[in-house]
């Protein structure tokens, strides 16, 4: 039931069975409603969709010569919709890696491996609880500047009927 | 003339029954007459001494003698005092009796004073001084104080003289005795009297005019001085009349100083009133006086009166003789003073500067002892706790470059420990009571502990190091490694403080061998601050560096230097340093060694060369070792030096014949001591009870023992070589490459094509289904759309790394091999079969595509069987 209210996660990665094996593992723990894509302009074309997470392959496409790797669509993804945020899947456990890709905006990322599922849940609940504080800390916001109006609107009234009191009262 | 306490005294002597007792009072009893009634004083020490000598009581013979001396002393009699007076102090030496001693000085040191002799004076003054202080008797402080005074102004130091005095004079007047108190003012006026403060001087005169009854020795001692001081103050007749009045006092009492005083005062009265021959009457019986008694300076002074008043008289014959009596007086007397002073102050100085070094010497040493007990305590404390707690993390599995930085700290640790423990002996350097060892030990290995030791200190700084060892210098020597240590990392360790940039160089080089010596000079070279020419010759000293602001800006005890250059010493051998100022130094440690009898063969320093590494990177190794640390460290050293060896464990010799007969190995590095089943009997029952490959594998002992008897056993029990632990990674290396044969590794790769590394047979299954049952929570449909897709996806993936082969393209193959990878792990194919991970290394390294080559196609073998087990699952 794809409504508006859906919230999407893109699965981004050329290899099928790391696809399938994570789109299952997410879709018995989480209620996004989740998209696989082997290229990664194709998850660019449905960010229309706007997903509240991307998991993306480090090494996406890297034996496609004419197609954009890993950091490019990290790159496109953070441009063109800075609040989603993205997961990236590396093979190597190596800190270069990571830090290039944390300097490109991804919100944390994963070796492949066997821990690999378990660590990517984490990390979902972790945005999950961001977005939640977000919203809260957003509706905090919206009732400090109704409250904020409110006063002032009693300020102005107050001053209003002193005025028409004094007016209105005989003088000694 | 009885005083009251006389009296009550001589009461008490009758009601008294004590012997002993009795003496004590008849000593009193003098005391109190002593200053007045010689003679009587006298009689009574006669007195005391014979009764004393009657019933044995050495002390009252003492006291007695010294009482007799102090009587002699007032009737001139200097000679016998002095008799007397050694007497009772060899008494009270016998006796320890410091009283009699103190008093003994005392009175000794006052007829040298009359006799003007005065370094005698001051010894036995100072003596007495000393045992009063000893005892706390502050009186009697002050009563030689106040001789020092009297003595002081003996040398004509009216100053010092006066200062000595008034510092007497409050103890005395809380004490109130009054004899001290004569004296004491007697002295006072003196010394007024010299200084021409002649009011002062009558006062205090006068004061004692008063405090005395007339007719005593002190009364007519203070009338003298009154009528001397009226002289001087132009009152003649006031002074005629006092003069007068003492010395017909004197003249019964004998008292000599009174008599000259008085007879010179009044000549030179009569002189002064133009009565010469009085005047010369009176000037003559003081002449006569002065000389019997032979009182130089009074002498001096009546010479030259005599001369004036015969020159008056016109006799100016007699008042040349007497001027030249004078004159010769005078420069003896002058030469006397002279030598008085000196004497004096070289006698004050010595006792003054013994008095200061033993007390500095006494605090120096309690000093010493509390700093080293608390040293001991205050470093050894903590230091424990750093190597325990560093024990106890080694024990819990570190990671690998944890393990380095913990040996790191507990190497500096333990060494540490080991310079406190000698700083803490360094009492026991000097007394020559530290031992050097004489092990055999290997010089490179020192060598090599130092520079892992000092190599983050140097990363730190930003500065080279260099550790360098001569080819010549042989491979064992006999000495003491511990202290070579102490002294190359004391040094090195100065030469890193004191260097900001470039480089610090230790080289180990061999300066002279015989059959029986072998002597290596170790030379530490920095490009530091240098040492300026005049501290070279104090740096060896104990707590010094060159220049205290050193010690500010670097810190340090100033110690090793020290240390070490005894250490040198005692190993046969010396320090030397070559230094200029802001250039750098070189300090050069030259050890005498021992030969040694242990024979290592002469390494060769070349390194393998990389055919010879890349084979040895394929060899099977079964390391047994019992020990997990030495385990840990046998398996990272292979590893950083063979990447992608295969090492298998076993924990002792049984484990590593259970493994040999399991699985073909090429190489088993065996440790000799072990629990359960040791190194040498495992060897023998490879050699002879296992058979076919097992029986023929290579064994390379690792041990500590190197002696060559042990060496021959092992090799008799059927090993083929050995290395010494901790092993260098070179010479195991080499030891490796040596025992390697054409056949190895096991799995007959020939050896002039590049091997592959020879994955272990494979096993019944390759696949194991654990990891994804998990996953799906054992849901075979999904379990099943897993492995569909990996029988997909991998044998495409496998064609990729084969065009990659064919088209020589490392890229292709890394990429292939990568995403390969994960998907064999989900499968359960592990990495020691598969080698994935290997293949995606060597083509990250861009290795041989012939090894690559044989490493896929070991792959495909392996993923053709996970692929017949998947298969033959669904």
């Amino acid at each position: 039931m794809a409504s508006k209210m859906d919230k999407y996660i893109f699965l981004v990665d050329d290899e099928p069975l790391q696809n399938e094996m994570l789109k299952n593992y997410i879709s018995e723990r989480f209620e996004y409603t989740i998209k696989s894509y082997t290229n990664g302009e194709d998850a660019i074309r449905d960010l229309s969709l706007v997903p509240d997470v991307v998991v993306l392959d480090y090494h996406l496409n890297s034996n496609i010569n004419d197609a954009k790797n890993g950091v490019d669509i990290l790159k496109d993804l953070k441009r063109l919709a800075p609040d989603t945020h993205v997961i990236m899947l590396t093979g190597q456990d190596d800190l270069a890696v990571a830090v290039d890709i944390m300097k490109y905006g991804a919100f944390d990322y994963v070796i492949k491996s066997e821990t690999a599922f378990s660590r990517t849940e984490n990390i979902l609940n972790n945005i999950i609880i961001l977005r939640n504080l977000k919203a809260s800390n957003k509706a905090y916001k919206n009732i400090t500047r109704m409250l904020v109006a409110a006063i002032v609107g009693i300020c102005i009234f107050s001053v209003y009927l002193v005025r028409k009191l004094d007016v209105s009262l005989p003088r000694p | 003339m009885n005083t009251e306490r006389y009296a009550v005294l001589q009461g008490e002597l009758e009601m008294q029954q004590d012997e002993e007792k009795k003496i004590s009072i008849l000593l009193k009893m003098a005391e109190e007459v002593k200053n007045f009634e010689v003679d009587k004083a006298l009689a009574l020490s006669d007195e005391v001494i014979t009764r004393s000598q009657a019933i044995g009581y050495v002390a009252g013979v003492g006291h007695g003698l010294c009482l007799r001396g102090f009587c002699f002393r007032l009737m001139g009699k200097y000679n016998e005092g002095i008799d007397v007076l050694k007497e009772a102090l060899t008494i009270a030496r016998k006796l320890n009796n410091q009283t009699i001693e103190a008093v003994g000085h005392y009175y000794l040191g006052s007829i040298y004073r009359e006799l003007g002799d005065l370094a005698n004076v001051l010894t036995n003054y100072d003596r007495a001084l000393v045992i009063n202080q000893e005892m706390g008797d502050e009186y009697y402080q002050s009563v030689i104080l106040s001789n020092i005074s009297n003595l002081l102004f003996d040398c004509n130091d009216y100053d010092g003289a006066l200062e000595y005095a008034l510092k007497c004079l409050p103890i005395f007047e809380r004490v109130n005795n009054v004899n001290s108190l004569l004296n004491i003012h007697n002295t006072l006026g003196n010394i007024y009297f010299k200084k021409e403060q002649f009011d002062d001087a009558l006062k205090s005169f006068q004061e004692n005019l008063k405090r005395s009854e007339p007719g005593t020795t002190a009364y007519v001692n203070a009338e003298s001085g009154v009528g001397k001081v009226y002289y001087k103050m132009q009152h003649h007749e006031a002074a005629a009349t006092h003069l007068l009045n003492a010395l017909e006092k004197a003249n019964e009492q004998g008292g000599v100083e009174v008599r000259v005083i008085c007879t010179y005062y009044l000549g030179n009265l009569y002189m002064d009133r133009g009565d010469y021959d009085t005047a010369l009457q009176y000037m003559l019986t003081a002449l006569d006086v002065a000389t019997e008694y032979k009182r130089r300076q009074d002498l001096m002074s009546i010479h030259e009166k005599l001369s004036d008043l015969y020159e008056k008289m016109g006799d100016i014959h007699t008042a040349f003789k007497y001027i030249k009596s004078f004159e010769k007086l005078k420069d003896e007397v002058f030469k006397q003073n002279v030598f008085n002073e000196l004497n004096n102050l070289q006698a004050r100085q010595q006792i003054e500067l013994a008095r200061k070094e033993k007390e500095v010497a006494e605090r120096a040493a309690q000093l010493k002892h509390k700093f080293m007990a608390n040293m001991s305590h205050e470093i050894r404390t903590p230091m424990n706790a750093i190597v325990g707690m560093t024990r106890l993390i080694l024990a819990k599995d570190p990671r690998p470059e944890h393990l380095r930085y913990l040996n790191a700290i507990r190497m500096s640790a333990d060494n540490l420990l080991v310079i406190i423990n000698d700083i803490l002996d360094f009492s026991k350097i000097e007394a020559g009571k530290v031992t050097i060892e004489h092990i055999d030990f290997n010089v490179r290995e020192v060598m090599q502990g130092l520079h892992d030791m000092l190599y983050t200190k140097v990363e730190e700084k930003g500065i080279a190091l260099i550790t360098e060892t001569d080819a010549a210098i042989p491979q064992m020597v006999v000495g003491d490694p511990t202290k070579v240590n102490q002294i190359l990392i004391n040094l090195a360790g100065n030469a890193i403080k004191f260097t900001e940039k470039g480089s610090v160089e230790i080289r180990a080089v061999l300066q002279r061998a015989d059959d029986e010596q072998i002597v290596i000079r170790f030379d530490v070279k920095d490009s530091g601050i240098g040492i300026a020419p005049e501290y070279l010759g104090t740096i060896f000293d104990s707590f010094t560096q060159a220049g205290s602001d050193i010690t500010r800006k670097f810190g340090g005890t100033g110690l090793g230097l020290s240390i070490s250059k005894q250490l040198a010493t005692l190993m046969g051998g010396d320090i030397l340093i070559e230094s200029e100022l802001n250039k750098g130094s070189t300090f050069s440690a030259v050890i005498v060694f021992g030969r040694s009898a242990v024979q290592l063969e002469d390494r060769k320093e070349e390194t393998l060369d990389d055919e010879k590494i890349q084979k040895l990177r394929k060899l099977k190794i079964l390391l047994v070792e019992d020990n997990e640390f030495n385990r840990m460290v046998a398996e990272d050293t292979l590893q950083e030096y063979l990447p992608g060896i295969s090492i298998t464990m076993a924990v002792n010799g049984q484990d590593a014949i259970d493994q040999l007969q399991q699985e073909a190995f090429d190489v088993v590095l065996m440790d000799i001591q072990m629990p359960v089943m040791d190194g040498l009997t495992a060897t023998k029952v490879i050699r002879k009870e296992l058979t076919g490959q097992a029986q023929q594998v290579k064994i390379i002992a690792m041990t500590a023992n190197v002696l060559q008897e042990d060496v021959k056993e092992y090799l008799a029990a059927g090993m083929d070589a050995y290395v010494s632990k901790p092993f260098h990674p070179q010479e195991l290396l080499k030891k490796m490459s040596e025992v390697m044969t054409d056949t190895m590794p096991v799995g007959g790769d020939i050896a002039n094509e590049p091997i592959v590394p020879e994955v272990a047979a494979p096993p019944v299954r390759v696949t194991s289904m654990d990891f994804i049952k998990q996953f799906t929570g054992g849901n075979p449909d999904k379990m099943k759309k897993y492995t569909t897709i990996f029988l997909d996806n991998a044998p495409k993936l496998l064609a990729q790394l084969d065009a990659g082969l064919a088209a020589a393209d490392h890229g292709t193959i890394k990429i292939a091999s990568h995403s390969l990878k994960p998907q064999m792990t989900y499968m359960g194919i592990k990495e020691e079969h598969s080698n994935i991970a290997g293949i995606e290394h060597a083509a990250d390294r861009k290795d041989d595509f012939a090894v690559i080559g044989k490493m896929i196609g070991t792959l495909k073998t392996v993923c053709e069987q996970a692929f017949r087990e998947i298969r033959e699952q669904h």
